[in-house]
This record gives C-alpha cells, sequence and structure tokens, in this order.
C-alpha cells in the first residue's frame, strides 16, 4: 500500500538522519495529517538544521541506507535556498517514494525545528518530530498556493485549543504574512471577529 | 493518520485505474502515474522553495 511505502519511506529517512545527529522535524502531508488535517501526498518532507559542511556527510548516511539522490550533486541552491532531495523504495513497494530535506536557512526555520514536539505515526512507527501547529500554518503561509492557504485554514480550525496564538500572531506579522493569516483565520472561524483563542 | 493513510491508499487506485483507462495497460498507467507525479513535484518543489525564502513584509501585514 503506498500509505505504508510513505511512512517507511519516512522512518528510514528519519533513522538515517539521526546517525548523522542531525536536529529535525517533519514538515508538508505528513505534518497536517499529525495534526489532524489529512490530504493527499506522497512524499516525506524534513526540515533540518545543519551546518553546511555536514551536508556530504547527511548524503552519504542517506545513500548507505539505500536512498538515491534525484539531482546531482545533490544538494541544489535554488533562489537561494537549499533542498536534497531522494527517492527511496521500500521493500516490495512497486514505485519509489520521494524524501526531501530541506535546509532551515532563517531563524523563524531553525527555530520551527528546534521546538519541535514528538508525535507517534501509524504502522509501529517510532515518535517523529513534527513542527508545531503555529509553525505548520507559517510554513504553510509561506508556501503560498492555495492548496497551502486552505491547509493552512484547516490546521487552525482543527487545533485551535493546541495553538499559541501569541507566537502564531507575532511570526506573521515578522514574516510579513498578516493579510494571509487574516484572510485564513477568517475562513477557519468564519464569522468570529476576535482571534481565535484567548490570549 | 488513518485518514491520511486511506487517502493515499484509495487516491493512487483512483489515479491508477484513471490511467489505465486511458493509457490501456499496467506498465502504460504505471508510466503515466509517474509522470503525473513529476509534473506535480515541480510545482511541489518552488512551493518549498517559496516556503523556505519567505518574503518581506509588506505595510497591509502591520509592519
Amino acid at each position: 500500500m503506498a500509505s505504508e511505502g510513505v511512512l517507511a519511506t519516512l522512518q528510514a529517512g528519519w533513522q538515517a538522519l539521526g546517525t548523522c545527529g542531525v536536529e529535525r522535524a517533519v514538515i508538508g502531508g505528513l505534518a497536517l495529517s499529525a495534526w489532524n488535517h489529512a490530504r493527499y501526498t506522497r512524499d516525506a518532507d524534513v526540515l533540518i538544521a545543519i551546518d553546511r559542511g555536514r551536508i556530504d556527510e547527511l548524503v552519504q548516511s542517506l545513500t548507505a541506507a539505500g536512498f538515491h539522490p534525484r539531482h546531482q550533486p545533490p544538494l541544489r541552491w535554488i533562489d537561494g535556498q537549499g533542498i536534497i532531495q531522494f527517492l527511496f523504495q521500500p521493500d516490495g513497494a512497486l514505485m519509489p517514494f520521494q524524501f526531501d530535506v530541506l535546509l532551515a536557512g532563517s531563524d523563524f526555520h531553525r527555530e520551527a525545528v528546534a521546538r519541535a514536539v514528538d508525535r507517534r505515526l501509524p504502522g509501529g512507527m517510532l515518535p517523529v518530530r513534527v513542527v508545531q501547529p503555529d509553525d505548520l500554518i507559517v510554513i504553510k503561509l509561506l508556501a503560498g498556493r492555495i492548496i497551502d492557504l486552505a491547509d493552512a485554514a484547516m490546521v487552525l480550525r482543527e487545533n485551535r485549543d493546541a495553538i499559541d496564538v501569541s507566537r502564531l500572531e507575532r511570526s506573521v506579522v515578522e514574516l510579513g504574512l498578516a493579510a494571509d493569516y487574516e484572510r485564513i483565520r477568517q475562513e477557519a472561524f468564519p464569522g468570529e471577529a476576535e482571534p481565535p483563542v484567548s490570549r | 493518520m488513518r485518514l491520511w493513510a486511506r487517502m493515499v491508499d484509495e487516491g493512487d487506485e483512483f489515479l491508477l485505474a484513471g490511467f489505465r483507462e486511458r493509457c490501456g495497460s499496467d506498465a502504460a498507467a504505471q508510466q503515466a502515474f509517474l509522470t503525473w507525479l513529476a509534473r506535480r513535484d515541480v510545482e511541489g518543489t518552488a512551493a518549498k522553495i517559496r516556503m523556505l525564502k519567505g518574503r518581506s513584509p509588506r505595510p497591509s501585514d502591520g509592519q
């Protein structure tokens, strides 16, 4: 089953990154699912905080675990941002699954990794660290597609009691996302003029 | 998470059934599925880069 393949890919990648001692957090569709919003996604995305000098070690660790870099050289810089994309084919899978490692370059991204929390995913997986829901909302607002804004609204709605609204509102102002945040807040809580959770 | 697993598993089956109907064989359907995933990945990678890069605050953002 594809879901088992995605989870097996995350587990193998998570462990390989762990052997390097890399600070990391799950983002993307799996993080959405961990925070009560499911949507179709076949890849596993991990945000990492790492010294650039250790990238080769990271790639070697993942390669030794059966991951294949999608590009050569594996680390690509696009618009100044680092991303390493791998394919992994778990035993018995018909097709490979994508495992994307994204380099945290800003204070916000590094802090999001640092304050990620343990969440247990299904299939007997060991716990993984997942970015907190307010950070996931910011991440989705930054990604900026219509589907990302819809995801952000759903995470806000489904986790209203778990979200640190003060931190979220501070982040959206600092990162230039206040207008988009207000839009998704209205989507999440139609008719509510006040912030969704008391501060 | 269970809902996500169902969505992925049934989504894959749904997509593959559609490609099979269009392409005729399992092998061709699988190839079409991979092509679709690759196209989707281009858009997804661009969104991930945007997410990492961020953007400058605008006057409407309260700064």
